[in-house]
Formats: C-alpha cells, structure tokens, sequence
C-alpha cells in the first residue's frame, strides 16, 4: 500500500512536465498575446529539478519521447526538443553523481551552463534547418529561466514536502 | 579496462544511439523524406487528437468563470440590444442610410461569393503560441483535400497557412509567425510589400518592403497579391489603422485591425483549390 502511495507521488514530476508542454496550447486558448513562454521555459526547469531529485520515469528515453510530443505540438523539426531534453537531463545526472553535499548555488549554476547548452543546440538546429528565429528573445528566454529557477525550486520543494508528510500522518 | 567505465556500457550506447536517432530525425525532417513524412504525419495526428481530448476538461474547467460572467451580463447586453433597435428603427426610415447599407451589403457578399464553393470548414483542435512558433492545429488533413501552402480565413480575413498536412490534422501558420511572409497590395494603388510576423513588435506584424516614400493611411485595406502563384489573391489580411509618422526616424506607426479574434477562433475555412 506504501510503495503504491509513493509511486503516485513519483508519478508528479513526469505529469507536470507533460502539463508544461500541453500548457502552451492553455494559455493559447485564452489570448495568443498573452505568451508566458515568451519570457522563461518550465518545461526545462521541471526536467532539470526532477531529475536532479531524483524523480522516476526520467530517462533518456522518456526525454526522447517527451521531446518528440513538443515538436509535433510546437511544430519545430523533429528531434530537436528531444536532443535539449536529453542535454538539460545529462547535466543534471552529472551534476548529481558528482556533488558532495546538497547545494543549491552549484546546482543552479549547472542549471545555468544546461541551459546555456540547450539553447545553443535549438538554436543551432533551426539556424541549419533555415528556420527564422528572433536570437534576442532566446536570450531572454534563458535568462529569465535562470532567475526565476529558485522561485520554482522552493515551491516544488515546499509542495512536495507538504505531500510528503501527509503520507507520513495518513 | 574497467567494463563500468567502457564506452559500451548499456548506458552510454542508450545515449549515443538516442542522441543518434534524434540527430537522423532533425536530419530527415529538412529533406522532407518520403517514409519519413508519412511516419511524422501518424505521430503528428496522433499528438495532436491526444492532446486536443486530454486538454479539453482543462479547458472547459478554465473557460468555467468566462461562462459565468457571460451569464451575468447577459441582461446587460439585452438591454443594449434593445437600446440599438429603437436606434436601428429611427435610422430604417433614413433614406441615405439605407442606401448605404444596401452598398455595404452588396460588397459584403460579393467578398464572400468570392470564397463560396472553393473552401471546406475545420474545427481548430489546437493553438500553440511560443518563441518557436505560432500556430493552429486543424481537424482536416490530406484526405479532405488540405495542401501545404493553402491560405485559411476567418471572417473573410485570411489568418494564415497551411504549412504542414497530415492524414487527419493540418497545422496553420499564422500572420504573426516570425516566418510568414505573404506579398500583399495595400491601399487605393495597390502598391505591393509584404506582410511578415513579427513577435518582437507590440503589433505582431510588419508591412516591409514598400516603396520609400509611400505613406500608409488610416483604412488602407490589405489584400494579399499573385507573386509567383505563391497564394490566391483578393483575399482580405485586415486595415490598417492609427497611422503616425515619426519625423526623426522616418518611419511609420501603425495598427493592424483584424475581423476576428484568434484566440476565440474554433472554426476557420481552409481554402482547397
């Protein structure tokens, strides 16, 4: 019953990225204007903050999958999501197997350099495939990830130590 | 050598042959090959009826206070309603206005004769909005007769292209898509230039390539033009509004006036000749 209860829990990190990729097609709905994405990916910080805690179901291979979900909705060429879902998560297992103690400041800088790479590859991709791109809103875009990274490390954090002790007291 | 550190560990050939497949994806997609297409085309249907079932309760549940409010100021709007049919009566008996109307009418429906026959109907079953891209996933594909490159309006307004087919959905780019770029006629002249989306800009768009000196005017109607058959002409991209020139920069301030708002759009025509 235990191990059940924890496997939903585990389930949350893959439901709420999946959830950050359907939600560029939600805040469409309502105003195309209106474009959070415009200013800072979540879809990156989530694959970075559950893989690096850790979380079940992030592998390369749902990173793939993942990506190719993105590129059919968004409509980029095919692959490119998956291959910066798969640098952002190399760097976050990398970063985890070599630190010592837990801290934040060396885990927001790789996220920093994750995100530096990811931008550089889709950048790079649709440089080759000749599709136009606006550099300075990539630029950004990376930027305002970076920064609002601890924003979504504490609430994630706060949330699902809440959840996790309501697991306790059930 | 250690086998735990071999390049041939299992999870270093995962990445290699993961990142591998990736690369021949993006590689494929360019070159538009032909098996490739067809197996994008089932993924791409597949992602986008998924999604359009699975965001739907979230939707709905979301548009939940909009219906409220609707409900709220429905007594509102009755009155308003009321109000503009005395109005519409007083004016009925005006002569002048009623030609007016009569003209205003008659061109109407000349503009939509134009589109009658040529066109099919399609449910919008996704809109996507980001730095990449913007634009529409519909519920017609290559058996309903959808061809890359067919114009689609709404309103008689046309608000993109069709710029990927696949057996059951067709994704539309949109005017505001940093790559749309559809040679227009503006204005009395009909003088040409071209259309683009441009999302660093407050209006989305921009009118490039006109002549030097020509200055746009508040009314000046858009209509996209036959460069090189690339796309059917006539047909009514918006007007152009609030125009202000500034002196020490020499160019031209203007709105973009629209007969639709593509975030309430769930039903567009999609040209199919």
């Amino acid at each position: 019953m235990i191990k059940k209860e924890k496997n939903y829990q585990e389930f949350l990190g893959i439901a709420l990225v999946l959830m950050s990729i359907w939600s560029t097609t939600l805040f469409a709905q309502f105003s195309l204007n209106l474009n959070f994405y415009k200013f800072f990916n979540m879809t990156y910080l989530l694959i970075y903050f559950f893989t690096f805690n850790n979380y079940k179901y992030f592998s390369f291979f749902s990173m793939f999958i993942l990506g190719l979900i993105t590129d059919s909705i968004s409509g980029i060429p095919f692959g490119a999501s998956s291959l910066v879902y798969m640098t952002i998560y190399k760097i976050a297992v990398f970063q985890k197997t070599i630190k010592l103690r837990t801290y934040f400041f060396a885990e927001w800088i790789a996220l920093g350099i994750a995100l530096f790479s990811a931008y550089t590859v889709i950048l790079i991709v649709l440089y080759l495939s000749g599709t136009s791109f606006e550099p300075l809103v990539y630029v950004y875009n990376l930027i305002a990830s970076f920064i609002l990274y601890p924003f979504i490390w504490f609430a994630l954090k706060f949330i699902l130590i809440r959840l996790g002790d309501r697991k306790l007291n059930d | 050598m250690n086998a735990k550190n071999s390049w041939f560990e299992k999870n270093n050939l995962r990445v290699f042959l993961l990142s591998t497949i990736a690369c021949l994806f993006i590689y494929l997609d360019n070159f538009n090959q032909k098996y490739f297409k067809n197996t994008k085309a089932v993924i791409n249907d597949a992602v986008a009826h998924s999604s359009y079932v699975i965001t739907w309760p979230i939707k709905e549940a979301l548009n939940v206070p909009g219906y409220v409010m609707h409900i709220v100021s429905l007594n509102k709007e009755n009155e308003q309603i009321r109000i503009l049919q005395e109005k519409t009566k007083k004016l009925i008996s005006d002569n002048k206005f009623l030609r007016q109307e009569n003209q205003k009418a008659q061109r109407f429906i000349q503009e939509e004769k134009i589109y009658e026959d040529e066109t099919i109907p399609a449910k919008v079953i996704l809109r996507v909005n980001t730095i990449t891209a913007s634009s529409m996933t519909i519920n017609k594909g290559a058996g309903d007769g959808m061809k890359i490159g067919n114009p689609v309006v709404k309103n008689n307004n046309l608000i993109g292209q069709v710029e990927e087919v696949n057996y059951k959905s067709s994704r539309i780019k949109l005017l505001s898509d940093i790559n749309s770029n559809i040679p227009v006629v503006i204005g009395e002249l009909l003088t040409q230039a071209i259309f683009s989306g441009d999302p660093s800009s407050k209006t989305k768009f921009s009118i490039r390539y006109l002549p030097e000196n020509f200055r746009l005017k508040s009314g000046d109607r858009i209509y996209t033009s036959e460069i090189d058959k690339i796309l059917k002409k006539g047909i009514l991209v918006g007007t152009v509004s609030d125009v202000k020139y500034d002196e020490s920069t020499k160019k031209q301030k203007y709105s973009i006036n629209f007969n639709y708002k593509l975030h309430q759009t769930d039903y567009v025509s999609v040209f199919i000749n």
